[in-house]
């Protein structure tokens, strides 16, 4: 289990070199987050929020000034143990990091990036293991080459079998299926989903779609702070308490009488927190009118309207 | 620790696998030393006939003296060079970070970097002197001991303290610019790599006294004169086992502060 208490990273930018003033940004605010084992954590969040320093806060790469991270009752932010005694994590964490296709030697074959990453793991026979890796990623047609004749879903792949090698207990994947094909999209989270089921996975993205179906708990992080956190189906019911009624009619305007209505066009869309009395009050006006109705339909929350609510609630 | 010392074999195995990777730049790398072996001999050549007074102390023969502070000063360059210029690449190209999250010591990584630099060094010292040797019947290190040895080995060590200064000032500052270029002129003007001490002005010479550089190269030439009394020889190598501690103890605190400060700026991996 990960348990991350009170996180926080500030970094100070200078604005003014003669007066010698510096702004102070906080990258990361106090985060408290507890991920299960097995357990895959999304944490969403705009460009800039927090999602990337938080990876490489938890993958030693970057010091934060205050906060404190245990996996399975192990601090593994404690600043002298952070640059003495690291390997304790360092077994444990596998990383993909965003910038994925730049963790590879391009000048090297996916075969000798393997063994090479092994190797630096402590790993002196990783041949069984790599062979396995090869097999579930679908590398072996191009396991000899270059990686700088790899497509970027191959470079995909094999960065993210380098992460695997050593079988890690804990993932940390940042922006794991961004950039790649629709295939490789599906061969990947078919993978993730069938051989990744014992880890724990912290997975940050910005894409809402990939995270709703990949993660059983989401994180939404902006300005450094986690705004929200809990299991889509839980959040949605918690942080949406109406449905969206969506009429499609040429007489648009004879709804505007409801209340929370937006009308565009042929579309009329009216919010409500009690849908059975409201359907009957629209089937009133349409028979009081006689409203032809092209379409209806009820909406349900999707992950993105809470992603822009707590958003702009967080501003 | 066993792990550490068997990681430093795997770099400089990835290093030579990428280096024969760009087999024209490696060719080259090759000619450009031969050419300049040509050059120097050539030059040298100019004052075979003349008399330098300067050069007693060492033979009298400048095509040798060109030659050793050219190739030496170049072996131990290399070294020094290799950890900066080598963590700025991995740094440019993104792998420094995917390296620095697997359960290697950045110092492993600084020391592979410079033993890299050493290995390669010390293949174009061999190439030049059998090029030298068996084409233009040039012998520099004939009269060579195993205290050449000695001094080399220490002044190797040396400069690797000096390559995890510069390692770490990199990982810190990103690009440390023309510092090295210029230490290096400092050194060769200083040192006695193309031209003895002294033939520097009288007020100048005792700077070169506090320039660590200037006991490696000293010492070198001088352990390639028979005539060297051994105890001139042995204070050269006190001399440098000092220098030697000193900064590698300086290198590790220095590149251990710049990894702090580093990983407190957020910008370990970037460039």
């Amino acid at each position: 289990m990960i348990i991350i208490k009170d996180l926080t990273k500030t970094y100070k930018r200078r604005i003014s070199r003669k007066e010698g003033k510096f702004r102070t940004i906080n990258a990361i605010n106090k985060i408290n987050l507890t991920i299960k084992d097995g357990e895959i954590l999304g944490l969403i969040g705009p460009n800039g929020a927090g999602k990337t320093t938080t990876l490489k806060i938890l993958s030693n790469l970057i010091l934060p000034d205050s906060g404190t991270v245990t996996l399975d009752g192990h601090n593994i932010i404690k600043k002298p143990n952070l640059i003495k005694k690291p390997d304790f994590i360092k077994n444990k964490i596998g990383l993909l990091s965003g910038e994925f296709t730049r963790s590879l030697y391009w000048r090297l074959t996916g075969l000798q990036n393997m063994i090479f990453f092994a190797k630096l793991r402590g790993m002196w026979k990783p041949q069984e293991r790599i062979q396995e890796l090869i097999q579930m990623f679908k590398l072996e047609a191009y396991i000899d080459e270059f990686v700088m004749k790899y497509s970027t879903g191959m470079k995909h792949k094999l960065a993210l079998a380098i992460a695997l090698l050593n079988d890690p207990q804990v993932l940390f994947l940042d922006e794991p299926l961004t950039g790649i094909d629709p295939f490789t999209n599906f061969e990947l989270k078919k993978i993730i989903k069938n051989e990744f089921k014992e880890k724990t996975i912290i997975w940050a993205s910005h894409n809402l779609y990939e995270i709703e179906e990949m993660c059983d708990r989401i994180a939404l992080i902006n300005n450094g702070k986690i705004v929200l956190q809990g299991e889509p189906e839980v959040l949605k019911k918690n942080y949406w308490d109406h449905t969206k009624i969506l009429i499609t009619t040429d007489k648009s305007q004879e709804f505007v009488s409801f209340d929370n209505v937006d009308i565009r066009g042929n579309f009329v869309e009216i919010k409500t927190n009690n849908v059975t009395r409201t359907v009957l009050e629209i089937i009133d006006l349409i028979k009081d009118k006689g409203i032809e109705i092209t379409d209806i339909k009820t909406l349900k929350p999707s992950l993105e309207e809470i992603f822009l609510e707590g958003v702009k609630n967080a501003r | 620790m066993l792990d550490e010392s068997r990681k430093i074999l795997v770099f400089i195995m990835r290093d030579l696998r990428l280096l024969f990777s760009y087999k024209l730049a490696f060719s080259m790398n090759f000619f450009g030393i031969i050419f300049n072996l040509f050059y120097l001999i050539l030059f040298g050549s100019m004052f075979k006939a003349g008399v330098i007074p300067a050069l007693g102390a060492y033979g009298g023969d400048f095509i040798s003296y060109i030659l050793v502070g050219s190739l030496g000063w170049g072996f131990l360059w290399s070294i020094m060079t290799g950890t900066s210029s080598s963590i700025t690449t991995e740094m440019r190209i993104g792998t420094l970070e995917s390296i620095l999250v697997t359960r290697t010591k950045l110092i492993t990584l600084m020391i592979s970097y410079a033993l890299f630099g050493c290995f390669f060094g010390f293949i174009s010292i061999i190439s030049v002197l059998f090029i030298g040797y068996f084409l233009l019947g040039v012998s520099v290190f004939a009269n060579a001991t195993i205290y050449t040895l000695i001094l080399f080995v220490l002044s190797a060590t040396m400069m690797m303290g000096f390559g995890l200064i510069f390692g770490g000032l990199t990982i810190w500052l990103k690009n440390i610019g023309q510092t090295t270029p210029l230490l290096q002129n400092i050194v060769m003007f200083f040192c006695g790599v193309y031209f003895p001490v002294a033939v520097l002005p009288t007020y100048l010479q005792p700077i070169s006294k506090y320039m660590p550089f200037y006991y490696s190269m000293e010492g070198i030439r001088q352990s390639l004169i028979p005539s060297t009394p051994t105890s001139d020889l042995l204070y050269y190598i006190v001399v440098l086992i000092f220098l030697s501690d000193l900064f590698i103890l300086i290198g590790i605190f220095v590149l251990r502060k710049c990894l702090i400060k580093a990983k407190k700026d957020g910008t370990l991996t970037f460039y």
